[in-house]
């Protein structure tokens, strides 16, 4: 891929390697002594570690046994040290990891691309939304929970969104700023319009499941997803912090047997199964 | 992966952000992203073992390569250095604005390319 914008990073990182080997030989001569050339420590750590086993805490909540919070202290515990600062994509080593995590903890199977599609963004902020119109004359006061939030003026990027459950678990994606989505718009738009998601907050460990619903926010407003009311309060995000770092990730789940809504304990197998 | 010195680079985001945008293949895109992944990783070493006194630098080292997000290491870092964090920042803040005129004057050329072929 040399192309201008492959060869100036390249050209920067290979300054920053010269300029780390310049300034601490010792280092790299320590590093190249003891088996570990520089690039295995000094480049973003990708390869795949081994699963950690699950703990009993885990093996009670699948069982139907544990307090239902523990699953998701467990889910939070798992991802915190896998979920890297900056927003974007996972590694793909992690990515699988983390998929795994979410199949063990939570009975669901998860991932950043499906039916190769794949968001601009599978770590991103949330940000609180307004309901959405439901049928033509829809007003807030006849939806039942969350009605501070208000209701959005207009019809979403697909119209009245009728289904009542998909509308209180939608989530926005930016679709719009999908490469092809030019091209294919026809395509991605069917593909995309009510497409079952997970969102988990990546620093408490709640999880909801959702439909994408709305496109957007715009990407001038720093944040990648918007959240129903519902989606939000199901991740802890309302009132004062009403924007939070979330993972996002499409569900396999051909055969529609994965409920929308909070997740507070691992899916029966009957649910999935069945 | 998490590293632990995450928290420091906000002012990096952007970027990363930017090459999410861009209209090209995934595969691509985890290069152009690999890259600012190890420039970054090398710059903020340069910088902490800069300010670590030499002696801690082997066993710091391993430390980080075994339990790459442990928040330990910042206990550490924090009674051996003097405000590394701010320095830090600040090295991270200059390779963004190193970063930010290449992919901007990069981008174009590239669009350029694009648009005549």
């Amino acid at each position: 891929m040399p192309t201008p914008l492959y060869n100036r990073l390249k050209k920067h990182r290979d300054d920053a390697v010269k300029q780390f080997h310049d300034h601490h030989p010792h280092a790299a001569k320590f590093l190249s002594i003891s088996g570990l050339s520089a690039t295995l420590l000094l480049s973003a750590p990708t390869s795949p570690r081994a699963l950690p086993q699950k703990t009993a805490q885990v093996i009670l909540a699948e069982a139907g046994i544990q307090p239902i919070s523990s699953t998701m202290t467990a889910l939070g515990d798992a991802l915190k040290p896998l979920i890297p600062h900056r927003i974007g994509h996972l590694d793909p080593d992690t990515e699988v990891i983390v998929s795994s995590k979410i199949n063990d903890l939570l009975n669901i199977t998860a991932s950043s691309s499906l039916e190769g599609q794949r968001l601009n963004h599978s770590l991103g902020w949330i940000g609180y939304e307004q309901h959405l119109l439901r049928h033509a004359g829809d007003s807030i006061n006849q939806h039942d929970t969350e009605l501070a939030a208000g209701i959005a003026p207009h019809t979403g990027a697909w119209g009245y969104i009728d289904n009542p459950q998909y509308e209180k678990y939608y989530v926005a994606v930016q679709t719009l700023y999908l490469p092809t989505w030019g091209k294919d718009t026809r395509f991605l738009s069917d593909w995309y319009r009510y497409r079952k998601v997970i969102v988990i907050n990546v620093e408490n460990g709640q999880v909801v499941v959702a439909v994408i619903g709305d496109a957007g926010p715009a990407s001038w407003t720093g944040k990648q997803f918007g959240g129903s009311p519902e989606v939000m309060r199901s991740l802890d995000l309302t009132g004062k912090k009403s924007k939070g770092k979330v993972l996002l990730l499409f569900v396999d789940d051909p055969q529609n047997k994965i409920p929308l809504g909070p997740i507070t304990q691992p899916l029966s197998q009957d649910i999935k199964l069945t | 992966m998490k590293l632990f010195y995450d928290h420091l680079l906000i002012d990096l985001h952007k970027h990363y952000a930017e090459i999410e945008h861009l209209e090209i293949d995934v595969k691509d895109k985890r290069e152009l992203i690999k890259l600012l992944d190890e420039t970054t990783h090398h710059t903020v070493f340069d910088v902490i073992l800069q300010h670590l006194h030499p002696k801690h630098h082997q066993a710091f080292l391993e430390q980080v390569r075994t339990a790459p997000s442990s928040e330990k290491h910042w206990q550490f870092l924090t009674q051996e250095t003097a405000d590394i964090e701010t320095k830090i920042l600040q090295a991270v803040r200059e390779l963004s604005a190193r970063l930010q005129a290449s992919i901007g004057s990069a981008n174009r050329s590239d669009k350029l390319n694009k648009a005549n072929t």
